[in-house]
């Protein structure tokens, strides 16, 4: 037994001190979320807070009103409750915002994405939200852990400053991420098909009307906005997909102090408004901006606005 | 309380270093709690079934105790295979109360309860005359979710012997623990996100998509219950019990009979002692026609006992047909052999896990209809795409089909590689072989809820 427990610790001190060079090496490794959330903390002027996946992402810092501070946290592939999680952190900590702008797509109502393989991210959004989706010890200590927050991305440990890859781009938007029919048909497919469950709906509609509760907390105005789609994009979208989306959001909103800005089928835009099929260019963005403003200003009380 | 969960780690160990500290006359008490707690950590309301099969089958083996009438034995016997069946029919298959959960491990301890009560009748156990080890042998925590079935006069005289803490046990278990652990958490669960994503919408896929997804489950399903089996042993060996070995090697097996000698091998010798070799005595007038009903139907049983779906179902009857086709054209096959011999026993195998991995389809998929749908599209080879599952990068998929090799080298040169340890002494090959597994473990485990496949049945 003792032999056995010599050698039981060895291991045991070998793997922690294994661990510990690792976490080391990592600690300076800043994912994504860093690059977003980090400087947020520090930007309590922000008056316009822009929060969703990189289809908001695209629209950059362009401001609402002319006097607007715009930062935009959008993060690739965001769903609902991680839009949720930032908003929950981060309002109490800008006195000045009036405004938000939350990413609502028709399938982000059906959609997860610790339900589609990747936990890894909670982890790097943990530090800044204090809140996992599959919570547990385990899964806490994981995301204290740097070399985990980096999704044990080993190149870190041979090229220096190493961003952790995430499966959509985080902000700025630069480049087009699909080209051609083909491409455009399968991510129409895989947002609206493989990465949308109807039971999911339930659960995201809670957190859209957590969200109107927040912002009315914070009195703020939140703006939700599914952004507009490219032609070939919308025509492979799933109609069920859109069908089911816009019942419950309209469900979700109906009854909230809370504006949903659906621009999926915007007709006032060309071809050089988009970078690709689902993100808007830097002209197309301005338009859908100046649109949104003319909007908001106009309508104040509980509307869905289409 | 799973195998791979943080709990387990601590529970393990701590029951180990008690038990060796624990007088040998109250050790079945410290096993009966430890294994109470354990199997009650699932759900506190799991206990009864264990409960009620442990005490029918306790008294139905004492009634069928040698000097009693034959008629009273076989009176106990009915009583306790049908109660043992009626509670695994009610609480798996019937479900009478709304959202009620099947008691983890039912299929596993109502089996192991009524293989002892034949065990008994045939003379191959002693009934158990103490109540306390008895029911430590069928909530012993190792095996009570997910097996081995363990075999009474295997398992049980071992709750009688007075065990040492030996260090090349010790040792063993520990290594057997860690492998089973990798098995799970590297390579199943890593295959698993890939299996999950395609075949958790299959009509959303087809050709390699299909074909990856569908091999890669054929790793996840053996690493996943291999690996449980392996932590299983290994438990069990810690505190001094042997349990039978449930896996060896399967995918290198060169014809389906040998591959059920070597898959789930608890499962298959029970089935074959209590099911296919009294069905075929009872036929034997009709050789042909009673070795085909008797395969036939041990191999629907089988399908039905993972659970009443008609994909269980589906993939039972296909190894039952299987099994009876290689039992039925044994001289036929030999007779029109062209194959060169250096080529027979690769080409075997290679045909063997092919025809094995094709019938894991209707044992992964959703249901039937999505069953026939992979199979029929699995030969769709779209060309555009090798990958095509927008939930999986390309480096991930990488790091699969790396992974999903390392349980097939690993099966292929098993024996070389622990010779090769060997020589490095007993001590320093047990403590490269745990930093090794531990180091895998961390840096390419995925510790996200996965469940174990065979904890489900």
């Amino acid at each position: 037994m003792r032999r056995i427990g010599l050698e039981v610790i060895a291991v045991a001190l070998t793997l922690a001190l294994i661990a510990l060079a690792l976490e080391k090496a990592f600690q300076d490794y800043r994912t994504p979320l860093d690059l977003v959330l980090g400087p947020l903390k520090a930007a309590d002027r922000v008056t316009l807070l822009i929060v969703g996946n990189s289809h908001t992402g695209a629209l950059g810092t362009l401001p609402l009103r002319a006097d607007d501070l715009t930062y935009n946290a959008s993060v690739g592939g965001q769903d609902i409750y991680r839009s949720y999680l930032v908003l929950r952190a981060f309002l109490p900590r800008l006195p000045r915002l009036r405004e938000a702008v939350v990413a609502l797509d028709y399938d982000a109502v059906g959609y997860n994405f610790s339900v589609f393989n990747q936990d890894w991210q909670d982890r790097q959004y943990y530090p800044y939200t204090q809140e996992l989706y599959h919570d547990g010890a385990v899964q806490r200590l994981l995301a204290k852990s740097a070399f985990f927050r980096a999704n044990r991305d080993l190149r870190a440990l041979f090229v220096r400053g190493a961003v952790a890859p995430m499966t959509n781009p985080v902000l700025p938007v630069t480049g087009s991420m699909t080209s051609g029919p083909e491409a455009c048909r399968k991510r129409a497919k895989e947002h609206s098909e493989v990465k949308f469950r109807e039971e999911l709906i339930g659960q995201n509609a809670d957190y859209l009307q957590r969200i109107v509760a927040l912002a009315n907390h914070y009195n703020i105005d939140v703006h939700f906005l599914n952004t507009p789609k490219a032609a070939c994009y919308r025509e492979n979208y799933s109609a069920v997909t859109r069908q089911t989306g816009e019942a419950a959001i309209a469900r979700a909103l109906g009854a909230q102090k809370a504006k949903f800005h659906d621009y999926f089928e915007e007709p006032t835009l060309s071809e050089d408004d988009f970078l690709d099929d689902d993100h808007l260019s830097p002209a197309g963005s301005a338009k859908i901006m100046r649109d949104l403003a003319a909007r908001t200003a106009a309508s104040s009380s509980s509307t869905l606005v289409r | 309380m799973a195998f791979d969960s943080l709990r387990y780690a601590l529970f393990l160990p701590a029951v180990t270093v008690a038990y060796f500290g624990c007088p040998d006359r109250f050790r079945w008490l410290f096993l009966l709690t430890a294994s109470g707690y354990f199997y009650t950590s699932w759900d506190s309301g799991f206990g009864g079934a264990l409960i009620a099969s442990t005490l029918l089958t306790y008294v139905a083996a004492r009634g069928m105790s040698r000097g009693s009438p034959d008629r009273s034995r076989h009176y106990w016997l009915v009583l306790g295979v049908a109660g043992n069946l009626s509670l695994l029919i009610a609480f798996k298959y019937l479900r009478p109360f709304d959202g009620m959960l099947a008691p983890i491990g039912i299929s596993f301890f109502t089996l192991q309860a009524i293989g002892y009560l034949l065990d008994v009748l045939r003379g191959d156990s002693e009934p158990e005359s103490h109540l306390g080890r008895f029911a430590s042998y069928m909530a012993f925590f190792p095996q009570v979710v997910a097996g081995p079935i363990a075999r009474s006069s295997q398992l049980l005289p071992q709750f009688r012997e007075p065990h040492r803490p030996e260090y090349e046990r010790l040792a063993r278990g520990l290594r057997q623990v860690m492998w089973g652990l990798f098995q799970k958490v590297v390579v199943a669960n890593n295959l698993g996100m890939f299996v999950d994503s395609v075949y958790g919408d299959v009509r959303l896929y087809s050709g390699f998509p299909l074909m990856i997804a569908t091999f890669f489950f054929s790793i996840q399903l053996y690493c996943d219950f291999a690996g449980y089996s392996n932590v299983a042993l290994g438990s069990a060996r810690l505190i001094g019990f042997d349990l039978l070995p449930n896996f060896d090697r399967p995918y290198l097996a060169q014809n389906l009979a040998e591959f059920w000698r070597r898959w789930h091998m608890s499962l298959s010798k029970w089935l074959a002692d209590n099911v296919h070799k009294p069905l075929a005595l009872a036929l034997r007038s009709t050789p042909k026609g009673g070795l085909v009903a008797a395969i036939l139907s041990t191999f629907t049983l089988c399908g039905l006992w993972h659970g009443a779906s008609s994909t269980y179902l589906a993939w039972g009857i296909l190894h039952g047909v299987g099994l009876t086709t290689l039992a039925l054209t044994g001289r036929v096959r030999r007779r029109i052999n062209f194959i060169p011999n250096w080529a027979n026993a690769p080409l075997s195998t290679l045909a063997t896990f092919t025809f094995v991995t094709l019938t894991w389809v209707f044992f992964r998929a959703n249901n039937l209809e999505d069953a026939f749908y992979a199979v029929r599209h699995l030969w769709a080879i779209d060309t555009h795409t090798l990958i095509g599952v927008p939930t999986i990068s390309r480096g991930t998929f990488m790091k699969d089909v790396a992974l999903a090799l390392v349980p097939i080298l690993g099966d292929l040169t098993a024996t070389q590689a622990r010779r090769a340890m060997e020589l490095l002494g007993p001590s320093l090959y047990n403590y490269c072989s745990l930093v090794a597994l531990g180091v895998s473990i961390y840096m390419f485990g995925v510790f996200e809820k996965q469940v174990f496949i065979y904890a489900q049945f």
